[in-house]
């Protein structure tokens, strides 16, 4: 597949875009507006957000006009960025700097290679049996035994958040599927859209409807009103974007609900992490939503569930 | 280093002469002050260099690309009739008050 340009994309891309113009003329009006110092600064931070989108969007669009090698290289990026903010953050030792060069510099690589080379079998067992396998022993071999399971489990879960469940968003471009060959790109941006539609619309529901907080101790943005208002509206989105994928109506619609609800349970689990590393967001790099793995936690828990599901219902 | 400061250039000092393993600040070695000494009117800037014990651990010859903090604090000068151990103290808490939580 070159250029995955056709009617259905265009439509879709556009839709996107008009979503970017209508939220950043929202922000405008709501900026001017808005006259409370913590309305202002709510306001503040979504004109933020909805700029980052601007630049998300973009980068994405490019990586997937350049064909299913930009997007690899695109989530090979983003793998390597999230793996950078879980490390940092997570409680390694000094015995494990061989084995981080190894994840970083090696694994990471590698995993992303073997979608490059089309390689499916490889791809789906590399990190959870080799890579889970191999860097414990690396760990040994430095000698530190202080803290040793939780360092390794440390580090394991850091590959697998990052890169293993990252990587099977862009491995949806290498699924063959029944009659749906040389399309992959659109499954790969209708779950792009319904996981961070999920987000955006369970922002939007809590913001203005939240009241009961779901787990008060591990995020206390997160409610009840959030999670039920996002989680049914990204279904009827996903629903409504049937047609740009081999699903009917009612199969987009349980994917879609699938996909909204890991994505909550992503957000969930890595904000757990947060609150015990003590930190809010796990980086700066992205102005208004923290760091990249901040941007892409729903994704790391819907992307794989959705790939598996697809495969095994829809595969050739 | 006198001569480098006189020329108007600046200087990076890493005034524990080694890098630690992580395990807190060693103690600062007296060339910072015999410095402020001879010229008590250049600004001492401190600086703390935060995780990089973790990216390039003593010994290791590749560094891991996790996150570092570099974190700036107000110049001190050395006072008039400020001891040697006074003075590597005073600076030495100057950059410890730089750790991120």
């Amino acid at each position: 597949m070159s250029l995955p340009l056709d009617r259905e994309l265009i439509w879709l891309g556009g839709g996107i875009l008009a979503v970017l113009v209508v939220a950043s003329v929202v922000g405008a009006v709501l900026a001017r507006r808005v006259r409370s110092e913590s309305g202002q600064r709510t306001v503040a931070n979504l004109n933020a957000r909805v700029r980052a989108w601007w630049a998300m969007c973009a980068l994405f669009a490019l990586a997937l006009l350049t064909g299913d090698r930009g997007s690899i290289v695109l989530f090979t990026l983003v793998s390597f960025l999230a793996l950078r903010e879980f490390m940092t953050l997570a409680p390694t030792g000094a015995g494990d700097h061989r084995a981080l060069l190894w994840i970083f510099f090696g694994l990471t690589p590698i995993q992303y290679g073997l979608l490059w080379i089309d390689w499916y079998g490889l791809f789906s067992i590399f990190i959870p049996v080799y890579a889970f396998l191999l860097l414990p022993v690396r760990s040994a071999l430095a000698g530190r035994t202080e803290r040793f399971l939780e360092r390794t489990a440390t580090i394991q879960w850091g590959l697998m958040i990052c890169v293993y469940c990252v990587s099977y968003a862009p491995a949806l471009l290498i699924l063959d599927l029944d009659g749906y060959a040389g399309e992959n790109a659109k499954l790969l941006l209708f779950l792009a859209v319904v996981v961070q539609g999920s987000d955006v619309l369970q922002y939007v529901w809590g913001k203005l409807f939240g009241r009961h907080p779901i787990a008060p101790t591990v995020s206390p943005n997160k409610t009840w009103e959030g999670f039920l208002g996002g989680i049914a509206s990204a279904t009827l989105l996903g629903t409504g974007l049937w047609w740009v994928t081999p699903f009917a109506p009612w199969q987009a619609a349980l994917l879609s609900l699938v996909i909204a609800l890991m994505g909550f349970a992503g957000g969930l689990t890595l904000s757990a992490i947060k609150r015990d590393r003590g930190v809010k967001d796990f980086g700066t790099l992205i102005a208004g939503h923290g760091g990249v793995l901040d941007r892409i936690d729903s994704l790391c828990f819907a992307a794989p569930i959705f790939f598996h599901l697809t495969r095994y219902f829809f595969g050739a | 280093m006198v001569a480098a400061l006189d020329d108007g250039d600046s200087l990076i000092l890493f005034p524990e002469g080694t890098r630690g393993g992580g395990g807190g600040m060693a103690p600062f070695q007296g060339g910072l002050y015999y410095l402020a000494r001879q010229r008590p009117e250049v600004a001492l800037v401190p600086v703390h260099l935060h995780n990089l014990h973790r990216i390039l651990p003593k010994g290791e010859a590749v560094p891991v690309p996790l996150l570092g903090c570099v974190s700036f604090g107000p110049p001190l000068r050395l006072e008039a009739g400020e001891t040697k151990e006074t003075f590597l103290e005073r600076a030495r808490a100057a950059v410890a008050r730089l750790e991120p939580a």
